[in-house]
């Protein structure tokens, strides 16, 4: 049994019975940093209006439109939030005892899966670049495979150096 | 039926009631499809979880929205947007 498997409950779809799953990773939460900034400017927005409007001399009588327009903006708002969220947390790499499968998921109608055999493995690199993924411990993984498609590669997965020595414990003890 | 249907919108109250449902649809379809791909392809718990968050979240948004609705005088809505209109008009 290798030594650094994290026994996890994690299921999936295709799921093969007796199949364990050691680990699920997703993107380092740096990738939502962005998407999650923008929102709370965009979510500020209707205060700096507030802020000009309210001087108005027509802003009462319209003042009910407006507050129906902010809760429809805001519910944009938390859509787009959650669209992000969305897709953060259904791409993700899952490491079973048997196989590593790699999820895609680019829109609500575009996704892709990928699939390697863990006998297939032939080797496991890991590429920390920059000064951000220095001190958040995040970087890229790529494993050569012996299948038809000889490249798996994964982007500012966290912690790749651990995800590395998982890959290969669970080969050799494969 | 497209004078019932001009005939119906003349009426503001009703502007602002086609425009609540079509908005409700939109954002009914979507915030479906958002929860759906949460809980269906979602591994572990974090994708039901944040799926539980959505759904209290958009109840919770769905309410104000409501809400405010009912504090929009439409009419003058109507009647400004009107006025607007003959005014960019060019004759």
């Amino acid at each position: 049994m290798p030594s650094r498997i994290i026994n996890s409950s994690n299921s999936f779809r295709n799921q093969a019975a007796g199949e364990q799953t050691v680990l699920v990773s997703r993107r380092h939460w740096i990738v939502l940093l962005g998407p999650i900034l923008a929102m709370a400017v965009f979510a500020l927005m209707p205060f700096f209006v507030y802020h000009y409007v309210s001087q108005a001399s027509w802003y009462g009588q319209w003042l009910g439109a407006l507050c129906f327009a902010a809760a429809v903006y805001y519910f944009l708002l938390w859509d787009a939030l959650f669209y992000n969220l969305m897709l953060y947390v259904l791409n993700t790499i899952v490491i079973t005892d048997k196989r590593i499968i790699k999820n895609e998921q680019n829109g609500f109608f575009k996704y892709s899966s990928a699939e390697l055999e863990i006998e297939k493995v032939q080797d496991v690199s890991v590429k920390v670049q920059g000064f951000w993924a220095a001190i958040f411990h995040f970087g890229d993984l790529e494993i050569q495979t012996a299948g038809t498609q000889n490249k798996f590669y994964f982007d500012r997965v966290p912690d790749p150096e651990k995800i590395k020595a998982l890959i290969t414990d669970i080969k050799t003890s494969s | 039926m497209l004078n019932e249907i001009l005939n119906y919108l003349s009426n503001p109250h009703n502007i602002g009631l086609a425009l609540l449902i079509v908005m409700a649809a939109v954002f009914l379809l979507y915030g479906f499809f958002i929860f759906y791909h949460f809980i269906r392809f979602g591994v572990g718990g974090k994708p039901k979880i944040l799926a539980l968050v959505f759904f209290i979240g958009a109840c919770f948004l769905s309410a104000i929205t409501l809400v405010a609705y009912q504090k929009v005088d439409w009419a003058y809505v109507y009647q400004a947007i009107k006025d607007a209109l003959h005014v960019v008009k060019p004759y």
